[in-house]
């Protein structure tokens, strides 16, 4: 038995409206031509090709695409913190040359700083930036009332759930007001419940703060539920596959994961992602090592 | 019986591959760990069936046509005392035979008394021994006189050291040569060769290992000495060495730590030092002493240098290698809040690795003592290691042993102390790495 699906493309009228305001936003980060290629012993490895997209305010940008398809690369030319072999990003108009707190960035290992307290770091870049300590925990303390973890905020990171880091994590990127996001795999560590949550309270936030998100994961799931459009990246050189619009309609709840609209959208991430072909290549070959009688499949 | 169900505890058995025992067994076994040695110890020196190879004297060894006397204090492999005793034997054998008159004297009169005078005298360490004499009395010879004269006719007895049997005849028969005389003088003393009396002493370890009382003793002695203007107090010498082993490690940190971290923070400095740094490290500090003294002069400075050629170079990679290990995603994510290289170094660099550098620098003050031994036998002697030097020369192990245990229990006590404060400068830390009186106390708030 199988249902037959809606084409991924097909977009119900309030969705398409939604996606028609979106993109007459303003851009908030500008991709264009972005190449890398790293050295390696065997020769020069294409990461990334002609990379483009764009970004408007307040916009959900998931990037999914096989292992290997340069997604972190991705990220981290975005943040700066690599240099890329041409191509551009732009931040309003104004070129990346480095690492700046107009891009924040929430990284899957947890990278608090163990030394400081929640507060103090959440206040971390509010006082680089040259606010006084009085104004920086006003509002570190706001931020961390946002992620829900006031309980906690005189706490050292080593005292707390990964879930619990991450959400500090977040705070502590969104303090900065950063302009855009940037989110590398930020729920890959934490068990499949904790990821639920996780995901529910970052839209919630995603709601209330002005800031476009730039999502990376490898979970298909997650990146429909949470993402306006979904960059969709393959391996080998990593080029863009195709930029999915994704039809389901917002808010986002988990019920909507067994909607027609939420599961074309899936069957064609799986397409892409795990294509047919492939998966019979990967078969593996075993031997028979039972002599019970065959009802398992 | 109480209707409340008991929960079985698990036991971990004794013998549990890589599994952590009950608070209580691990505070026992560390208590063991320092009671066996010292029950060996004890063992070793109080049960007198355990190897005691030698005799420690009471009565001095000494004979004819030998320069080499052995005074009361003294070791003796006990063979070489039996045999000892046996020649004393067969000298008095001799002796007797002059008593006899089976031979005459031949040596003049004068040589005769000189040598019973010596006679008279074997008893003097004995006597202070028993309480009978002050120490600085040992050679005179009217209270030694009257000494014999009580011990031959029964009056004194020994307290702390009897004489033998045997010691006890020979001092009676010489007695009865020396009762004519009513009080001692010189003169009085006979014309004719009095017999020596035995050497004798009690079993005895080798010099080289004290009994743990008299380590004791002379620790409490050595320690509660008061300044008496000449010569230094060992507490003097204490605070002496203490102040070059701080001094040299305080002024290694001052130049190291900074040099490290950059190293650690910045290619540029690792490239252009460490290199140089690595091969410096392999010339051990003590080569360079005698260059030291030429340029420092022979008193504190030259000490203080060679603790510091000790320990910086050390201290440069050591620091450095822990500086490169903090997680470099910190300093990612520091970038994307906005930070510049200044709070790079300052505000995640520097407290990033503080808690590790502590444990580093817990490490390398360890080294810092291990030079100060050598340190203070440059130019000048010095402080704790020239006691133990001169002490050891003369075999005064007993004084030797103090000092050494109170070098070991200050660097453990250091080392503890600073274990203990880490909790409290660095709260975030993990509790982990106990290796420490903490077994104590630490173990039972486990359980």
């Amino acid at each position: 038995m199988s249902i037959t699906l809606p084409s991924y493309r097909e977009q119900a009228p309030e969705v398409k409206e939604r996606f028609d305001r979106l993109k007459q936003r303003p851009v908030k980060m500008e991709v264009r031509g972005l190449n890398k290629v790293f050295g390696s012993t065997d020769g020069p490895v294409t990461a990334l090709q002609g990379i483009n997209f764009t970004l408007h305010r307040r916009e959900f940008l998931s990037v999914i695409g096989p292992s290997g398809c340069g997604k972190s690369t991705l990220i981290r030319i975005l943040a700066g913190l690599e240099i890329p072999t041409s191509g551009q990003v732009s931040v309003d108009g104004q070129v990346v040359r480095g690492p700046g707190a107009d891009r924040g960035m929430v990284f899957q290992s947890y990278t608090l700083f163990p030394w400081l307290t929640v507060k103090q770091n959440v206040m971390f870049g509010l006082k680089i930036g040259g606010n006084s300590a009085n104004k920086a925990e006003a509002e570190a303390r706001e931020w961390i009332n946002l992620v829900g973890l006031d309980r906690f905020e005189n706490s050292y990171p080593n005292q707390l759930s990964g879930g619990m880091k991450q959400r500090v994590a977040i705070a502590r990127a969104l303090a900065n007001r950063p302009k855009v996001l940037l989110m590398d795999e930020p729920f890959g560590a934490l068990d499949a419940q904790t990821r639920a949550t996780m995901q529910s309270y970052l839209l919630e936030i995603w709601r209330n703060v002005d800031v476009s998100i730039v999502f990376i994961t490898h979970d298909l799931d997650e990146a429909i539920y949470l993402a306006d459009r979904i960059l969709v990246l393959k391996a080998n050189p990593g080029e863009v596959e195709e930029l999915i619009e994704v039809p389901v309609r917002r808010p986002r709840t988990t019920g909507q994961f067994l909607e027609p609209p939420f599961l074309a959208t899936r069957k064609r991430l799986e397409e892409l992602i795990h294509p047919p072909e492939k998966v019979l290549k990967q078969r593996l070959k075993i031997a028979r090592m039972t002599e019970v009688g065959d009802d398992v499949e | 019986m109480s209707s409340s169900a008991k929960i079985p505890k698990n036991k971990v058995p004794w013998f549990a591959v890589r599994q952590d025992l009950s608070g209580r067994r691990q505070s026992f076994l560390a208590l063991l760990s320092f009671a066996l040695p010292i029950a060996l110890w004890c063992v070793v020196s109080y049960v007198p069936a355990i190897w005691h190879p030698d005799v420690r004297l009471h009565i001095s060894a000494e004979r004819e046509g030998s320069s080499t006397v052995y005074t009361p204090g003294n070791h003796l492999e006990r063979e070489h005392f039996g045999r000892f005793v046996q020649t004393i034997r067969e000298q008095n054998l001799e002796i007797q035979r002059y008593w006899r008159g089976e031979e005459e004297v031949a040596e003049p009169a004068r040589m005769v008394r000189r040598s019973n005078q010596r006679v008279l005298r074997q008893i003097g360490h004995f006597a202070v021994a028993n309480g009978w004499l002050e120490r600085d009395q040992r050679q005179n010879d009217e209270k030694l006189f009257e000494i014999w004269r009580g011990l031959a006719e029964g009056d004194l007895q020994g307290r702390e050291q009897r004489l033998t049997e045997e010691n006890l005849e020979i001092l009676r028969l010489n007695w009865a040569w020396l009762e004519d005389m009513e009080t001692f003088s010189t003169g009085g003393l006979p014309a004719i060769p009095l017999q020596q009396l035995l050497p004798q002493g009690r079993p005895a370890n080798p010099v080289f290992l004290p009994n743990p009382h008299d380590v004791v003793l002379s620790w409490w002695d050595l320690f509660s000495e008061e300044s008496t203007g000449e010569g230094k107090t060992l507490r003097e010498r204490l605070g002496y060495s203490l102040r070059i082993v701080f001094s040299g490690f305080l002024l290694s940190c001052l130049i190291g730590l900074p040099l490290g971290i950059l190293c650690g923070t910045y290619h540029l400095f690792s490239r252009l030092f460490e290199p140089f740094v690595d091969f410096f490290r392999y010339m051990p500090a003590p080569v360079f002493s005698t260059l030291l003294v030429a340029i420092f002069g022979a008193h504190d400075a030259p000490k203080i240098a060679l603790i510091f050629v000790g320990t910086f170079f050390q201290m440069v990679l050591v620091i450095a290698k822990t500086t490169r290990l903090l997680d470099r995603s910190l300093l990612e994510a520091a970038q994307t809040m906005g930070a510049k290289n200044r709070h790079l170094v300052l505000k995640v660099i520097v407290p990033g690795v503080l808690p590790n550098v502590y444990n580093d620098l817990r490490i390398l003050l360890g080294w810092a003592w291990t030079w100060l031994v050598i340190a203070e036998l440059i130019g000048v002697k010095a402080g704790l290691t020239e006691f133990i030097e001169t002490q050891g020369r003369w075999r005064n192990f007993d004084l030797v042993f103090p000092v050494i245990i109170t070098i070991g229990l200050i660097g453990f006590a250091t080392d503890q102390l600073l274990a203990f404060l880490r909790r409290f400068l660095f709260p975030w830390e993990p509790k982990g790495y106990r290796l420490s009186l903490n077994w104590l106390t630490e173990g039972h708030r486990k359980e």
